[in-house]
Formats: structure tokens, C-alpha cells, sequence
């Protein structure tokens, strides 16, 4: 089975601030926040780290042990993932995420088609 | 009652007035946008006082609705005509890419200035009069933030309408009180940010971190989808070394008494109210 090395999708604008970081994904304009730790961990998802080589690296600056660390790791990871921060890593997302980058260009369509039209509320 | 409709940038707006006087002056202000081949139910109302009619006690109001709703009431046609310009422009806010326009207020007490999200006043003011007494409250309820230096700032009229044509409305609908200076400029900078939530389980006060700050300016973003990722940078630029809370909203007595708080900067209240 490959190892999956978690990377940020391309699209996705990070705004690091003081350790912690606020996100912006376009498709469907979402805002993120994320706290010191989830910063922590986004930071290293660039595709040439596995979880257990994040772990590692974490508990070494932190002096902390790695098994621990790596938990909270994956989990974190997870949660980016639940998210679509992530690039997919199987069919099954990748087609979620073509499938909810189109609905999200449709909603902004429809969004500037009802602002032109209709500026009384019914 | 005169009405008729416009076109602004991609909307079709319908104005009506109970006053010749004004609809004369719509018409002047607003020829190149006059549609005479589309039809449009009338978005905004200018009710002008009639000021030669001396029945009742005091002075009259000039009054501009958006559909039912009365935006602005005010002794000085000028006033009114320049609120109904930017209702107007901001139509088109969402379009533009020129600054990050923020649904944001600036709130002063006493020279110390804080930024409030826009819909958060409405509710304080069910406090009663005591709103406008206690704070200076602002002319518009949009700032714009620089998109490179990330300075705050008034959004930027796209209507092009001069000075000399508000006073020509003053002088056709007459005047019953003081002509109102110019609309008061929003500060480059402010020296806190408030956000607001419901969640009568926390604490009234919480310090917010700057990403916390600027997640929550960035949610009151008009053109975020127009901006994008670009506008958070210049936002957490606006808030860079400012004091940061997050605060209760779950009464309207305890959020006017909680702007209060942060405002005055006690600290002993301050600490008292991040602890209960």
C-alpha cells in the first residue's frame, strides 16, 4: 500500500498568523480557521512528509513522544481532509471535489444572476 | 407620488417621491440612468418634508425607505440624497475588486475607536436613545479596506454626483434646520475590533486571537468571492497590534454594556467580565 504524504490543495490562499492561520478555499468561498496546532501540521502538508515523518518532526522540537504526537497528527490530518483542504488521495474524494468545486461555480452563477434580477425581496 | 426607474451598473432600481421638488432633482441627477423601456416597483422612497405646511409640533423629517424599511430620517435633504447615493452604489459592492468592503462600523466613545460588524447595531440600539448618546456611531455601515497596505477607509463613490447638486436639493425642497457638514470620514486605523456570538455559556468578554479577528472580519466581507484569498493579508494588516475581543451577544443590554466596557479599556471590568 503507498504512503500517503498529505499535501494543501493549490488553490487554497493560507493567511499564516502569530502560529495560528485563516484560509480561504474558493470553491464555494469558505473561510478556515485554524488554532496553533492544526497550523502546525497544515505547514508540513506539502506533499514530501508522511504523517509518521510529521510525528517526528513535531515531537523532536517539541520534545514530546512520537506515538502520542502522530495520534493527534492523524486526526488533525483527518479533520483538514473532512475539510477538502487536502489534495484527494482516492477516487472517491476526487470526484467529491470536482463534483463540489462545479456546484460551488454554479452557486456564484446563480448568486450574480439573482443580484442582477432581483433586487426587490419577495 | 413620482416614480421611476434606473439602471445602475447591472440593476434596475425603481426611485419615487412625494415631492415634485425632488423628482425634478432625481431627474436632473440621474438623466444617463433613466430606463423609459423597463419597468421597476420603486426599491427606494424619498419621503420629503413639506416644510411650508406649519401643522404639528417641531421639525419634520426628510425620510429615505428601502422598500419598507426607513434607513435614514434627517432634518437635511442633503443627508438624505447622499445615503440614497450610497445605497446605490453599494448596490454594485459585490462586483468590484477595488478594496475589500467589509460589513463593518466604526464605533467611537471618548476618542478611542473600535470596529463593530454593521448588524450587530441594530440590536444595541433596542437599548433605547442612550446608544447614540454613549457612542459615535457611523454615517455608513461599510468600510473599505486597502487591498496592498491593508488602511481602512470610506468605499469609493462610483456615482458621479458633486457636491453642488446636494445643496441644489436643499434649496428645491427647502431646508427646517441646520445644513449637516460632511459625512464623517472613516479613520485609517482603528484601535480595537469587536466581533460578536451567541453563547451565554462562555464568558461575556474573550480576548480573540488576530487569525480569530480576522476570520471573523473576512465572514462580514461583501466581495469576498470577488476578492478572494487576496483580501486576507490586507485584513490582518488592518488589525495588526489591536486589541481584539470577542463578545456576548446573547441580551441586547449586556452586548451595549460590553461595547462600553472594551471601549473605556477597564482594565478591572475588563478582567472581571473575561472571567464570570
Amino acid at each position: 500500500m503507498a504512503v500517503t504524504k498529505p499535501r494543501v490543495r493549490d488553490e487554497i490562499t493560507i493567511c499564516p498568523i502569530e502560529g495560528e492561520a485563516v484560509l480561504y478555499d474558493p470553491s464555494g468561498s469558505h473561510l478556515h480557521y485554524l488554532n496553533h496546532s492544526a497550523a502546525l501540521v497544515l505547514d508540513l502538508c506539502d506533499g514530501s512528509v508522511t504523517m509518521k515523518e510529521m510525528a517526528g518532526e513535531i515531537a523532536d522540537v517539541y520534545e514530546m513522544r512520537v506515538d502520542e504526537v502522530e495520534k493527534q497528527v492523524r486526526k488533525t490530518v483527518r479533520e483538514l481532509r473532512a475539510r477538502k483542504l487536502l489534495v484527494p488521495t482516492t477516487r472517491r474524494e476526487a470526484d467529491e471535489a470536482a463534483r463540489a468545486a462545479e456546484s460551488a461555480r454554479t452557486a456564484i452563477d446563480e448568486r450574480e444572476e439573482i443580484r442582477i434580477h432581483v433586487t426587490r425581496s419577495s | 407620488m413620482v416614480s421611476k426607474p434606473y439602471r445602475f451598473g447591472r440593476h434596475v432600481v425603481g426611485i419615487r417621491t412625494n415631492s415634485e421638488a425632488a423628482g425634478e432633482w432625481l431627474d436632473k441627477t440621474f438623466r444617463d440612468h433613466e430606463l423609459f423601456d423597463e419597468e421597476a416597483d420603486p426599491y427606494f422612497s424619498l419621503y420629503m418634508a413639506d416644510n411650508d405646511n406649519k401643522k404639528g409640533i417641531g421639525k419634520r423629517f426628510h425620510i429615505l425607505y428601502k422598500e419598507a424599511t426607513d434607513v435614514l430620517k434627517s432634518l437635511d435633504a442633503a443627508e438624505i440624497a447622499r445615503r440614497l447615493l450610497w445605497e446605490l452604489d453599494s448596490l454594485g459592492l459585490y462586483y468590484r475588486d477595488d478594496g475589500i468592503f467589509v460589513e463593518t462600523s466604526v464605533v467611537e466613545r471618548n476618542g478611542v475607536t473600535a470596529l463593530v460588524p454593521t448588524p450587530i447595531l441594530p440590536y444595541i440600539r433596542l437599548t433605547g436613545r442612550k446608544v447614540e448618546r454613549e457612542f459615535t456611531l457611523p454615517d455608513v455601515p461599510v468600510v473599505s479596506v486597502d487591498l496592498v497596505s491593508g488602511r481602512l477607509g470610506p468605499v469609493s463613490r462610483q456615482l458621479p454626483v458633486s457636491d453642488a447638486a446636494f445643496a441644489d436639493l436643499r434649496r428645491r425642497v427647502g431646508q427646517d434646520g441646520a445644513a449637516l457638514g460632511p459625512p464623517r470620514a472613516v479613520p485609517e486605523e482603528v484601535d480595537i475590533i469587536c466581533a460578536f456570538h451567541y453563547d451565554p455559556d462562555s464568558p461575556p468578554i474573550i480576548p480573540l486571537s488576530r487569525a480569530l479577528a480576522v476570520y471573523y472580519l473576512a465572514r462580514n466581507a461583501i466581495n469576498l468571492d470577488k476578492v478572494g484569498g487576496r483580501a486576507l493579508e490586507p485584513l490582518a494588516k488592518a488589525i495588526e497590534g489591536k486589541r481584539c475581543y470577542l463578545l456576548q451577544q446573547a441580551r441586547a443590554a449586556q452586548a451595549y454594556e460590553l461595547l462600553l466596557t472594551v471601549l473605556d479599556g477597564d482594565e478591572d471590568a475588563l478582567l472581571a467580565a473575561m472571567s464570570e
